[in-house]
């Protein structure tokens, strides 16, 4: 039977290895994707994947089961980014195209040419925002977290991500109009 | 162009696709990442210097306490030589601060004796003051009870001393008197003459009077027995109304010596030539009054 994350991360608490392969299995792709975005290559988020669940699995005993284990993973997976962007100590370049390597092969909502471009700007500005920004975004719409969730993760207060999520919205919409009525740009 | 508002971009924004993994990826994580109790144990091994690590400041500052207290327990005690030294510091100060105490309260007493010396000699001073001053009183006492027992006795004694009868603002009334009388004594006598030359009698010389102006001339400002003439009637013309003496007894063309009217308080003269002597030239002797065939003549001195 479908047990739930929380529990499962009960069970590996307890020293179930399988409950903890079970939650490598269905977070490996999210947290791969989450820091797949943030990263320019696939090494680098695969590693940052490893060291993600490492982490968590280090600091199992601290989990309270009353929080969301996603919630937490997300957490863990957003510190060990932040550390390891100060190890590397230098900006690291993003992958602003992201969306067109390894995409999923399920249907995209975006059939029409002319909305799969226009969504494919917003994604790129996306990219391009700050990432006091980025991240509510990312975390928000990207990996499908609640304001509630978001602010957990990145340790905010939940008006503050609803104010920078407008912002950043209001930022895309600006953005993307001037890009749409300059003629010849992409 | 696209219609954007903030619906269509967050649809957009949930709507992106999702990154797949490395095929590899999940086998990978599998056969690295360690499992809880592995991560546990990999934990705990490391814990010993964590341990260590998070000990090691206290440990060295309850070394460092240890080892000041066994050097203080281990120094070598006070030899007995030192302890009597101190001990004989500590009486030499404990006198110096006794002795300083006394000098204090000496200093104090010497002062306050002072003070008392020079209170006392101030004192002195003002009782000899104040006897001196007591003497003088005294004595101007004793000089005012004389000289009040002088001036009862001089009074007693006689009041024409004129040092102390005299009375220089009546003195000064009685000499205007005088002159006003005198001027009187004039204007008769030269109504007189005046009246000789038309052969007037008295009464007619009286009536001349009136026509001296204001106050007849007939009463002596000095002879308050008498009551001032207006000289609007003549024959209202009384003895009381008139203070001097008609003297013209003999013929009735008198001479320039005969007198003809004596003011009897002033004793000023009007004589037959129309002149007036003062009362005081008769008294000094300048003026010799002689009867002459039973009129009064007066005799000057420079004649």
């Amino acid at each position: 039977m479908d047990e739930t994350n929380e529990q499962l991360a009960q069970q590996a608490q307890s020293g179930c290895d399988a409950a903890a392969a079970t939650l490598i299995d269905r977070f490996y792709r999210p947290i791969y994707a989450f820091h797949r975005r943030r990263t320019s290559n696939d090494e680098d988020a695969a590693d940052l994947t490893q060291r993600t669940f490492s982490a968590a699995w280090q600091a199992l005993s601290e989990y309270r089961e009353n929080a969301l284990f996603a919630t937490w993973l997300y957490r863990i997976a957003h510190h060990t980014y932040v550390d390891w962007v100060r190890q590397r100590s230098r900006q690291i370049a993003r992958d602003t195209r992201w969306w067109e390597s390894r995409s999923q092969s399920e249907a995209r909502p975006f059939d029409e040419l002319e909305d799969r471009d226009f969504a494919a700007r917003i994604y790129t500005l996306v990219a391009n925002l700050d990432e006091a920004l980025r991240h509510p975004i990312e975390l928000h719409f990207y990996e499908h977290l609640t304001i509630a969730q978001t602010a957990e993760v990145l340790a905010l207060s939940p008006s503050t991500v609803k104010n920078r999520l407008r912002t950043a919205i209001d930022h895309l919409k600006h953005q993307s109009q001037t890009t749409v009525t300059t003629p010849g740009r992409p | 162009m696209k219609e954007l508002d903030t619906k269509s971009i967050e649809n957009i924004l949930r709507q992106a696709p999702q990154i797949a993994p490395p095929e590899d990826l999940r086998q990978r994580l599998q056969a690295t990442v360690p499992s809880p109790i592995q991560s546990s144990q990999l934990r705990q091994r490391k814990s010993p210097f964590k341990l260590l690590n998070d000990w090691l400041p206290r440990l060295g500052f309850a070394g460092v306490f240890v080892l000041g207290a066994a050097w203080l327990t281990a120094q070598p005690g006070i030899s007995q030589d030192q302890k009597a030294a101190q001990e004989a510091l500590n009486n030499a100060l404990r006198d110096r601060d006794i002795l300083r105490q006394e000098s204090v309260q000496r200093q104090g007493k010497q002062t306050y004796l002072e003070n008392l010396r020079r209170e006392h000699e101030e004192v002195q001073a003002l009782r000899r003051e104040r006897e001196q001053l007591l003497s003088v009183v005294n004595e101007a006492d004793r000089l005012q009870q004389e000289n009040d027992y002088f001036r009862e006795q001089l009074t007693i004694i006689g009041g024409s001393n004129p040092l102390l009868t005299r009375d220089p603002l009546g003195e000064a009334r009685e000499n205007a008197r005088s002159v006003m009388c005198l001027n009187n004594i004039k204007q008769l006598a030269l109504a007189y003459q005046v009246a000789r030359d038309q052969n007037a009698s008295p009464a007619e010389i009286l009536d001349l009077i009136p026509h001296l102006g204001g106050t007849a001339p007939v009463v002596c400002p000095s002879d308050e027995s008498k009551e001032k003439f207006s000289g609007e009637n003549i024959h209202e013309l009384a003895p009381h109304n008139i203070s001097y003496d008609w003297l013209l007894t003999g013929p009735r063309q008198p001479d320039s010596s005969t007198v003809m009217f004596q003011c009897p308080i002033h004793h000023h003269i009007g004589l037959g030539d129309g002149s007036a002597h003062k009362g005081s030239r008769i008294e000094n002797g300048t003026i010799e009054l002689i009867n002459h065939g039973g009129n009064l003549k007066a005799r000057l001195e420079s004649q």
